[in-house]
């Protein structure tokens, strides 16, 4: 069951992921209140089933943005951290994940720092995708984020005691905003809606925080059979 | 059907899996397919995995009504693959790469299953085993690979609507698409039972927390 919402989520739902992320991390071993939580997001599908994805061609500017965040020590069962990431292209949503850092990390900032560099992989990623496709990115990709300490970590290269040990593998960020690949923004944390991939929450935010992953209801569920017919 | 539960591996099969695009590429495949208003088609090559040739050299009985008599204890060498074998879906790869790169098509580095024109018209195809979508800002060169496909295979084509699951829906004079799994959802929610729930807001709960020491059963 849970394996038929992961494909729900890879497919169109990116609303789905951290409530598909934290339950598959006990699909080895269930219980009662893990099958809740599977049931409620059941619920949740069924009453937002028509709900699309949208691609425009509005700005025409053929532009790639991300917006990651993290999540600080939100497992409790090892206090690791949970990051998301989404980038868009042309404001249309390409790629979305919700995972569980692989290493722990000691502060906020350093959470939030392994957060862009995964981030950037995803962008690095799609730059080669879209340059096979003859859209070259020429002007920096935009990554926006919400902590100030991690973006001044990410533009001055200093040695650091508090940051000593962040493992070499992350620091590649620090190239790529170097050499302009990627441009690191501050975003408020209030607009920073990647925060739905990293934790839950209630309904009103939630709700607007949704239409910003460009995830529309253009039809209702009776609308949508009209048109489908009964199959 | 071949008995694929007698292939051993690494004397009858090494590689089984073949690529398939990502989701990433498909969305930004459509991206892109939206904001230039390419013609899309969807194409899906009947019994594709028969075309592919074999590496590996495999024996099998001969199939039962088609026996020659004067040596019935002989088997038959297969050169092409057969559904059911390991390798079938590993083994038509290779065909199609060879088939779209003799059409001027250069795969994607990003990508193994995007194909993609470097001339100025632009022309593209994604592939996911044998299912295809054709994107091209050119309607006169959009059709050229599809009508050589039928004469190479056999295929059904039509205007892209449901690709892997996902369906498409565009607004060409806006050059907008959409893209959803309302099918899928109702779907997996009538197999397990979900048909006449109450719908909530949020997918997740902000008072549960989930850890694995849980007493209760």
């Amino acid at each position: 069951m849970v394996g038929c919402l992961m494909f729900a989520m890879v497919g169109t739902r990116p609303d789905i992921s951290y409530a598909i992320g934290i339950v598959s991390k006990y699909s080895q071993s269930p219980k009662r209140i893990h099958c809740t939580v599977v049931r409620r997001i059941m619920r949740y599908l069924k009453g937002t089933a028509t709900y699309q994805l949208y691609f425009s061609s509005t700005d025409g500017v053929n532009k790639l943005f991300a917006y990651s965040d993290a999540n600080y020590a939100m497992d409790i069962d090892d206090r690791k951290s949970r990051s998301g990431c989404h980038v868009l292209f042309n404001n249309g949503p390409i790629t979305w994940l919700s995972r569980k850092q692989t290493c722990t990390s000691s502060s906020i900032t350093e959470s939030e720092y392994i957060d862009a560099s995964l981030t950037t992989k995803e962008v690095v990623w799609l730059c080669r995708l879209l340059k096979d496709l003859e859209i070259p990115q020429h002007i920096p990709t935009f990554l926006f984020y919400d902590n100030q300490a991690a973006i001044r970590m990410v533009k001055n290269p200093e040695f650091h005691k508090r940051t000593k040990h962040v493992d070499v593998q992350f620091h590649f960020l620090r190239e790529f905003q170097s050499n302009h690949k990627i441009l690191i923004t501050y975003v408020p944390s209030q607009d920073q809606y990647v925060d739905i991939m990293t934790k839950p929450f209630p309904t009103e935010k939630f709700q607007r925080f949704r239409i910003l992953f460009v995830l529309f209801q253009v039809l209702n569920e009776w609308e949508y059979w009209n048109i489908e017919g009964l199959g | 059907m071949a008995k694929d539960r007698f292939q051993k591996p690494g004397i009858d099969f090494t590689e089984a899996f073949a690529p398939t695009a990502r989701f990433e590429s498909i969305r930004a495949f459509l991206a892109i397919a939206a904001a230039e208003n390419m013609d899309l088609i969807q194409f899906d090559i009947k019994t594709a995995f028969l075309h592919g040739a074999l590496s590996e050299e495999i024996n099998m009985e001969q199939p039962r009504g088609f026996q020659v008599p004067e040596s019935m204890n002989k088997v038959c060498k297969l050169l092409k693959s057969l559904y059911g074998l390991w390798q079938a879906s590993r083994a038509w790869n290779p065909r199609f790469h060879k088939f779209l790169t003799d059409h001027d098509l250069g795969v994607s580095e990003a990508d193994p299953c995007l194909y993609c024109d470097h001339s100025s018209p632009k022309s593209m195809i994604l592939i996911f085993v044998d299912d295809g979508l054709r994107g091209c800002t050119n309607p006169s060169k959009f059709m050229n690979i599809i009508s050589d496909l039928q004469k190479e295979f056999d295929i059904t084509f039509g205007e892209a609507g449901c690709y892997v699951g996902l369906r498409i829906t565009r607004d060409r004079v806006n050059r907008t698409l959409y893209l959803d799994q309302t099918r899928y959802m109702f779907h997996i929610g009538h197999r397990f039972g979900y048909d006449h729930c109450h719908p909530v807001s949020t997918p997740a709960d902000p008072n549960v927390q989930l850890h694995s020491t849980f007493n209760a059963d």
